[in-house]
C-alpha cells in the first residue's frame, strides 16, 4: 500500500533453471517482483508458469534439481541468495513463513500435529524455548484461531486422521504461528470446498491485516486475487508480464495474456483460469527467443519472436511486458497487429 | 492400546507360520530321506534290530501321528543325537549357538548404525564426495562376498600388522569366563573378566565386519534413496521452511519416515546372517552353530540339520515380530490403523 516505503522484498533479474533429464528446463526468465511492507499481492498464472518455483526460491527451499542461475533477491536488508546459513534460518525462523500447495504433503506423516507446530514456534523464538507449557499453549492458541474444533485433541493426532480441509487448516496455523512480518500463501485454498474456501481466506487475510504483514498469495482464480489483493502480478512462462493495483488491472487489463485470462472468465467471479486461450505454453527446455507469450499471442509481431520486451510503465503503477507499449514502435505496425485476431 | 492389539495379531499369526514351518522340517526329517530306520541304525542293521527302532519311535503309526510325537520331541528340545558329534543335538546347539548370536550381534550392531548413518551422511549432499566415495565402495561391499573380505582382513590384520588374533573365538592362553549368556563378552563384562571380554571381542571384530559389510552398503544405499525421495515433499520443505535446523530436519524429520523400509531390510539381512555365517565362521574357524550346520549337511547328519533349521526358522520369526514393532513405533499409520504403508 504505502509505495513511498523501501520494498521488504525485491527481487530483480532471477533466472532458475531444472536440471532434467536430457539438459536443463529454464523456467525462471529474469523475472522482478517487489512487495512493500504490508502490501498483500497476488500471483496470478496458469498452471506450470513457475509460481511456486519463485516464492521457493525467496526462502531457499527449491527442490535439488533446481539452480538459481542469475539475480538476486533482496528481504528485509537479507541478501537471501549469499545468505549464512545461520542468517538464513534466522530469517525463516523469525520474519518470514509460508503455507505450501499441497496439504496433504506438506504434514509430516509420522509426527503428531502438536510435535510439528511445537517445532515450528520453538524455533520461531517466540517462547522460551524450553517452556514447554507456553510452546502448547502458543500452538493450541495457533489453532484455536483457524476455528479448528478441539485444539486439545487434534495437537494429538496424526495427519492421516485429518481431513483435507483440517490438515490445511493445520499448515495455516502453523504459518501463521510465527509469521510476523512476510507471509507466502502458495494456493491456500485449493482442494477445500468453497465454504471453507471463503472462511480460510478471510482468516488469513484478517490475521495477516493484524500484524501488518505483506502477503504474497498464489492463486489460479482472479475472483480470490480481486477478494484479497491490493495489487495483482499475473505470471506467464516465467516472467511477470503485467502488474498493476486490483481494480487498475481488473478494469483496464493491458497484456495479451491478461486480456485473454479475462476473456475465458465469465464475469470475473472466481472460476479457474486454465482455459480460454488456444494453445499451451512452451517447451521450457527450449523457450522461444523474444516474448514467451508471442508462440500463442494473437497481436505478436516482429519484435515480439526476437528479444525478449521490458517492462513499460503506463503509469498509476501500472506496468506491462509488452511491446505494445513500446513508443518506439510506429503506431502503424501496433494497430495492424492489434487488429489481427 | 490400538499398538498393543497389532502386535498380538502379528504375534498370533506367527503361530500359523510356525506350524507351516514345522511341516516343512518334519518332511526333511521323515519323509525325504526314505527309511529312517536305516538312516538311524546304518545299512547293516538287521531287520529285526530296524523294526524294533520302528515300533519303538512311532515310525509304524500314520504319518499325522508320527507328526504330533515328532513335534512334541521338537518342543522340549529333543532332536535326537548328531551322528558326528555323537552327542545330543540340543546340547550342540546350546554350545555352537552362542557364538554365533554373539558374532551376529556385532555384526547387526555395524550394520544398524553404518548403514543408517552412511544413507543419512550420503543423503545430506547427493553427488558430493562422500556420497561418491561411498557409492563406489559400495559396489564393492555388495559384489564381494564376505569370505573375500575375510581373508583381506586376516591378510592386513593378522599376516601384515598383527593387530588382531586370527583364528576361533579366544585366544588359547584365555580361560572362558563363567557362563551365564553363552556370550563371551557379556558373560566376561558381567563377571568383571575384561581380559576375556576383550580377548573374545578382539576375535569377533574382523569376522563380524565381514559379516556385515554386504548388508551396510546395501542398507545405506537403502536408506539414502528413501531419503532423498522424502526430502522432495513438501513437509521437508516445510520444516526446513520454518528454520529448523538442517541437521535435526534430516535425522529426525527425514530419517523417521525412510527408515522403515530400511529398518526390514537390516532386520531380515540379519536374520539371514544365522544361515550365511558359515562362510567367515569356516575362514576365521570360528566355532558357531552355522559352520556346524554345514558340517551336518555335509556328512550328512540329519537330526543336526533339523534342530539348526528349526532354531534358524524361529530366529526368523521373532526377527520378524521385532520388525513388526519396530515399523508400528516408527509408523502412526501402521500401529493405529493396523495397515500397511
Ligand atoms: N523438481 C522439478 N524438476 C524439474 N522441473 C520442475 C520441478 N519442479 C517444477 N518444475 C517445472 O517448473 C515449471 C514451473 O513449476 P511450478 O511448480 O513453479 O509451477 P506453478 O506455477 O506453481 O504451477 P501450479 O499452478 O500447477 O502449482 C513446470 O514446468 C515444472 O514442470
Ligand atoms: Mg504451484
Amino acid at each position: 500500500m504505502v509505495e513511498q516505503k523501501q520494498p521488504i522484498l525485491r527481487i530483480e533479474d532471477l533466472y532458475i533453471n531444472y536440471k532434467v533429464y536430457g539438459g536443463y528446463s529454464y523456467v525462471i526468465d529474469g523475472l522482478n517482483l517487489n512487495v512493500f511492507p504490508g502490501e498483500k499481492i497476488a500471483l496470478v498464472g496458469e498452471s506450470g508458469c513457475g509460481k511456486t518455483t519463485t516464492v521457493k526460491s525467496i526462502l531457499r527451499v527449491l527442490p535439488k534439481q533446481a539452480k538459481i542461475a542469475g539475480g538476486s533477491i533482496v528481504f528485509d536488508g537479507h541478501d537471501v541468495l549469499n545468505i549464512k546459513p545461520n542468517e538464513l534460518n534466522e530469517v525463516r525462523r523469525r520474519k518470514m513463513s509460508m503455507i505450501f500447495q499441497d496439504p496433504t504433503a506438506s504434514l509430516n506423516p509420522v509426527f503428531t500435529i502438536g510435535k510439528q507446530i511445537s517445532d515450528s514456534i520453538k524455533y520461531s523464538g517466540l517462547a522460551d524455548r524450553k517452556d514447554k507449557k507456553a510452546i502448547k499453549e502458543r500452538a493450541i492458541q495457533a489453532l484455536n484461531d483457524c476455528s479448528m474444533p478441539d485444539p486439545e485433541r487434534i495437537m494429538g493426532n496424526y495427519p492421516f486422521q485429518l481431513s483435507g480441509g483440517m490438515r490445511q487448516r493445520v499448515c495455516i496455523a502453523m504459518a501463521l504461528a510465527t509469521a510476523s512480518k512476510f507471509m507466502i500463501a502458495d494456493e491456500p485454498t485449493t482442494n477445500l470446498d468453497v465454504t471453507i474456501q471463503d472462511q480460510v481466506l478471510k482468516l488469513i487475510r484478517n490475521l495477516t491485516d493484524e500484524k501488518d504483514m505483506s502477503l504474497i498469495l498464489i492463486t489460479h482464480s482472479m475472483g480470490v486475487a480481486r477478494m484479497m489483493a491490493d495489487r495483482i502480478c499475473v505470471m506467464y512462462a516465467g516472467n511477470i508480464v503485467e502488474n498493476a493495483k486490483t481494480e487498475e488491472l481488473l478494469e483496464k487489463p493491458q497484456h495479451p495474456y491478461t486480456v485473454g485470462l479475462m476473456n475465458s472468465i465469465p464475469k470475473l467471479t472466481g472460476d479457474s483460469i486454465l482455459s480460454g486461450i488456444p494453445g499451451r505454453l512452451p517447451s521450457y527446455l527450449t523457450p522461444p527467443p523474444g516474448c514467451r507469450f508471442s508462440t500463442r499471442c494473437p497481436h505478436a509481431f516482429d519484435s515480439c519472436f526476437v528479444k525478449k520486451p521490458p517492462f513499460y510503465d503506463i503509469g498509476n503503477g501500472h506496468q506491462v511486458a509488452c511491446y505494445l507499449h513500446d513508443k518506439s514502435v510506429p503506431q502503424s505496425i501496433k494497430e495492424e497487429a492489434v487488429s489481427n485476431e | 492400546m490400538a499398538g498393543f492389539k497389532y502386535i498380538l495379531k502379528r504375534m498370533a499369526w506367527s503361530i500359523f507360520v510356525l506350524f507351516g514351518l514345522s511341516i516343512l522340517i518334519f518332511c526333511i526329517a521323515r519323509v525325504i530321506p526314505g527309511d529312517t530306520a536305516t538312516m538311524a541304525l546304518g545299512s547293516t542293521a538287521s531287520e529285526h534290530a530296524k523294526e524294533l527302532y520302528r515300533e519303538q519311535n512311532h515310525l509304524n503309526e500314520p504319518l499325522p501321528v508320527q507328526y504330533f510325537y515328532w513335534i512334541g520331541d521338537a518342543v522340549r528340545g529333543n532332536f535326537g543325537n548328531s551322528t558326528q558329534t555323537k552327542r545330543p543335538v540340543a546340547t550342540d546347539i546350546k554350545e555352537f549357538l552362542p557364538a554365533t548370536l554373539e558374532l551376529i550381534a556385532f555384526a547387526a550392531i555395524l550394520e544398524i548404525i553404518g548403514g543408517i548413518g552412511l544413507g543419512v551422511l550420503t543423503a545430506r549432499k547427493p553427488g558430493g564426495l562422500l556420497d561418491n566415495s561411498v557409492r563406489v565402495t559400495s559396489y564393492l561391499g555388495i559384489a564381494t562376498p564376505s569370505f573375500v573380505w575375510g581373508i583381506l582382513f586376516m591378510l592386513i590384520f593378522c599376516h601384515w600388522t598383527h593387530l588382531l588374533p586370527t583364528i576361533g573365538r579366544l585366544s588359547s592362553n584365555i580361560v572362558p569366563p563363567k557362563n551365564i549368556t553363552g556370550l563371551y563378552v557379556i558373560d566376561g563384562i558381567l563377571t568383571g573378566n575384561t581380559a576375556a571380554a576383550w580377548d573374545a571381542f578382539k576375535h569377533i571384530i574382523m569376522p563380524g565386519t565381514a559379516l556385515a559389510l554386504t548388508g551396510i552398503a546395501q542398507s545405506a544405499r537403502m536408506t539414502r534413496a528413501s531419503m532423498l525421495d522424502n526430502m522432495d515433499k513438501d513437509y521437508v520443505s516445510a520444516e526446513i521452511a520454518a528454520g529448523i535446523p538442517m541437521r535435526r530436519v534430516m535425522w529426525v524429520y527425514v530419517l523417521r519416515p525412510s527408515a522403515i523400509p530400511a529398518v526390514s531390510m537390516i532386520a531380515l539381512d540379519i536374520a539371514a546372517m544365522l544361515g550365511n555365517a558359515f562362510m567367515v565362521e569356516q575362514v576365521f574357524s570360528y566355532p558357531g552353530v552355522s559352520k556346524y550346520c554345514l558340517n551336518a549337511i555335509l556328512n550328512k547328519d540329519l537330526n543336526a540339520v533339523v534342530g539348526v533349521v528349526l532354531v534358524i526358522g524361529v530366529s526368523f520369526l521373532l526377527v520378524n515380530i521385532m520388525v513388526d514393532i519396530i515399523s508400528a513405533f516408527l509408523d502412526p499409520r501402521i500401529r493405529l490403523q493396523g495397515g500397511t504403508i
